[in-house]
């Protein structure tokens, strides 16, 4: 096959991996326990997400300047600041720390 | 037993009291009501409206609803019996939204003279109707997290306006507690005021589902009653801002709902001015002097600016779809032609798989590997969709289609991290269709201008997600179980990482954190918590 070929298969295969999730009826979800159970998996997914962004590099642990933006995001958190500021917070701390010669 | 969001209410007395209402002697005397309204952050009213007109109102909601699964045939819609079936939710939606809401009996209602007249003399001034009103119900057993309104301040809703302003709350029915009215947290209005005298003043946001945390939190009661029909509730909530919610009974608690087990509660707020000036602040709160105004929607540029949903939405495609700079510089040096590299950006919109494809080839990898690579991180996307079409149930194929393509970690995250249905929707609609746009805008000028704009990293833009993730993350932290979940899944995806290909490790942390929610769910029902 060409690599037009893999390419629109993979396209294909990530968009019916999507819609196969939707097409699951969605008045079997609405029971509570599915509801709370959908709650701590989200904590879950995004404690995952966070970690991730943070330290891994495909399968490498590589700590850089993202730990120091995932430290200040936190800081901009504990101190109330809005999401926007959390994100530009997080941003800021990276690029400094790059700046100082960091990876 | 009491409950909201799933989370069980302390019942000691230090925790949890009854509203209080304001005596007879009272109710005539407006400056005892406003000394009230200062010390306790809102006024209880029993027999405030006539029963006879709540009733009406509320057997025009019903039967509106009639045809939607959600009531018994067998009872007249009035009674608003639940008939324990399968709601058609598209069709409940859109009687709501494009009959109840937007009809001339739900306006009539908020404007009958019973509630304008009291705002006036209140106020001793010709006040308006606040563009925001929310009517819903409660279905017996829903008690899940999404279902019942977080706690919050109504800050939340009427951000920018003026702080003369109060909500009035009003059940349309006899409510008892079993059925799930509405609770206040005591003192609240002076923590708020307290912050933001001390300019710590919070975004907008719902707080938690966790309402015992919260009275923990600050040391106080969560304040309930159960309402009967023309009972009314009237609170401040910008300058001395209250805490509300309404919360849903456990049905392990031994008291099943009775005749009344749909019961609808709407809210209409009155904002006073001063006589002939214009109130202060947004075109939210002021509409039009001289007469009150009554839209059906909101226009979307006062959605942008009062939905923290859509807000946030926006921040992190901003923080994202810059990525795809990077993006595309890499798959054109890996290769791919502009048009291979916008395809995947269009077609495929999902980074980490679409950074995975081109690594594989970019690795010496062939289109074989470079999909599966692919796929298997997509997987994730399938296991969002789900949880996404619990929360929104998208209406027509269109609509689900384009839902489908814009799954991706990041409008996910937006969504979920919202408590309200609406807010829900309108975070993942911002962030999906905010990162597709850009996305693909900036995977052009990648793939076209290759390195010569030099790495995003250097401007930070990596740490912004992180810093986005976490924010997500942080309003849910509240609480000693949400932290442990964190905690594991968070160690269980570093030590993950290395051994597993690149998707799999977030995969292994929702197995474990669904393990973990069975894991507390059994603790409590041993009596952990109940």
């Amino acid at each position: 096959m060409t690599l037009w070929g893999w390419i629109l298969l993979a396209c294909v295969i990530a968009f019916t991996t999507k819609l196969l999730g939707w097409l699951v009826p969605a008045e079997r979800l609405q029971r509570p326990w599915l509801l709370q159970a959908a709650g701590t998996l989200t904590v879950g997914l995004l404690a995952s997400l966070t970690i991730l962004n943070a330290v891994a590099d495909g399968q490498l642990l590589r700590p850089d300047a993202r730990l120091v933006a995932l430290a200040a995001a936190a800081l901009a958190l504990v101190l109330r600041a809005p999401f926007i500021v959390v994100v530009v917070a997080g941003a800021a701390a990276a690029a400094l720390a790059r700046l100082a010669g960091m990876p | 037993m009491l409950t909201s969001n799933g989370h069980v209410l302390d019942d000691r007395p230090h925790r949890l009291g009854d509203l209080v209402a304001v005596p007879d002697a009272e109710r005539g005397d407006r400056d005892a009501l406003w000394a009230r309204l200062r010390e306790h952050g809102y006024l209880f009213l029993p027999g405030f409206l006539d029963p006879d007109d709540v009733l009406a109102f509320r057997a025009h909601y019903f039967t509106a609803l009639a045809g939607v699964g959600l009531l018994d045939p067998a009872r007249a819609p009035v009674e608003g019996v639940d008939g324990g079936g399968t709601v058609d939710l598209a069709a409940m939606r859109h009687a709501l939204f494009t009959e109840v809401v937007p009809g001339p009996a739900y306006a009539e209602f908020c404007r009958q003279p019973a509630i304008r007249d009291w705002f006036g003399w209140l106020y001793d001034a010709e006040t308006f109707l606040h563009r925001r009103k929310i009517v819903r119900h409660l279905r017996p057993g829903e008690r899940g997290i999404g279902t019942a309104t977080q706690a919050h301040y109504d800050l939340v809703y009427l951000r920018e306006g003026t702080d003369r302003l109060l909500s009035l709350w009003v059940p349309l029915g006899d409510t008892p507690l079993e059925v799930g009215p509405l609770t206040y947290l005591e003192g609240s209005h002076h923590v708020y005021a307290r912050e933001e005298a001390e300019g710590r003043a919070r975004p907008a946001a719902s707080m938690t589902p966790d309402l015992p945390s919260l009275a923990e939190q600050h040391d106080t009661r969560w304040l309930v009653a159960g309402l009967r029909a023309g009972t009314s509730s009237c609170t401040r909530p910008t300058s001395s801002t209250p805490r509300w919610t309404t919360w849903t009974p456990d049905a392990g608690c031994g008291c099943p709902p009775t005749s009344a087990t749909s019961a609808p509660v709407t809210r209409s707020t009155g904002a006073g001015s001063s006589t002939g000036t214009t109130p202060t602040g947004s075109e939210a709160a002021a509409p039009t002097v001289g007469r009150p105004h009554y839209p059906a929607a909101v226009p979307l540029s006062p959605v942008l600016r009062t939905s923290p949903a859509v807000r946030a939405g926006l921040t992190l495609a901003a923080a994202t779809g810059i990525y795809g700079v990077s993006f595309g510089a890499l798959a054109t040096a890996a290769g791919l032609s502009v048009l291979q590299t916008q395809a995947l950006s269009f077609l495929m919109f999902t980074g980490g798989s679409q950074f995975a494809f081109i690594g594989v080839l970019a690795g010496g990898g062939g289109g074989a590997a470079a999909t599966a690579a692919a796929s298997l991180l997509g997987v994730r996307n399938a296991l969002y969709a789900v949880q996404l079409n619990a929360l929104l149930a998208p209406r027509g194929w269109a609509r689900r289609l384009a839902s489908a393509q814009v799954t991706i970690d990041e409008s996910t995250a937006i969504a979920t991290a919202q408590g309200d249905r609406e807010e829900q929707r309108r975070g993942f609609w911002a962030a999906g269709l905010g990162i597709f746009v850009l996305w693909n805008l900036f995977t052009v000028v990648g793939s076209l201008l290759g390195s010569a704009i030099g790495d995003p990293r250097v401007w930070g833009l990596d740490g912004a997600a992180v810093a986005a993730f976490l924010g997500l993350l942080w309003p849910r932290l509240k609480g000693r179980d949400p932290v442990a979940v964190a905690v594991v899944c968070a160690v269980v995806t570093v030590v993950a990482v290395p051994w597993l290909p690149p998707g799999i490790p977030i995969l292994a942390a929702a197995a474990v954190a669904v393990l973990l929610h069975l894991l507390l769910r059994t603790r409590d029902a041993r009596g952990g918590r109940r």
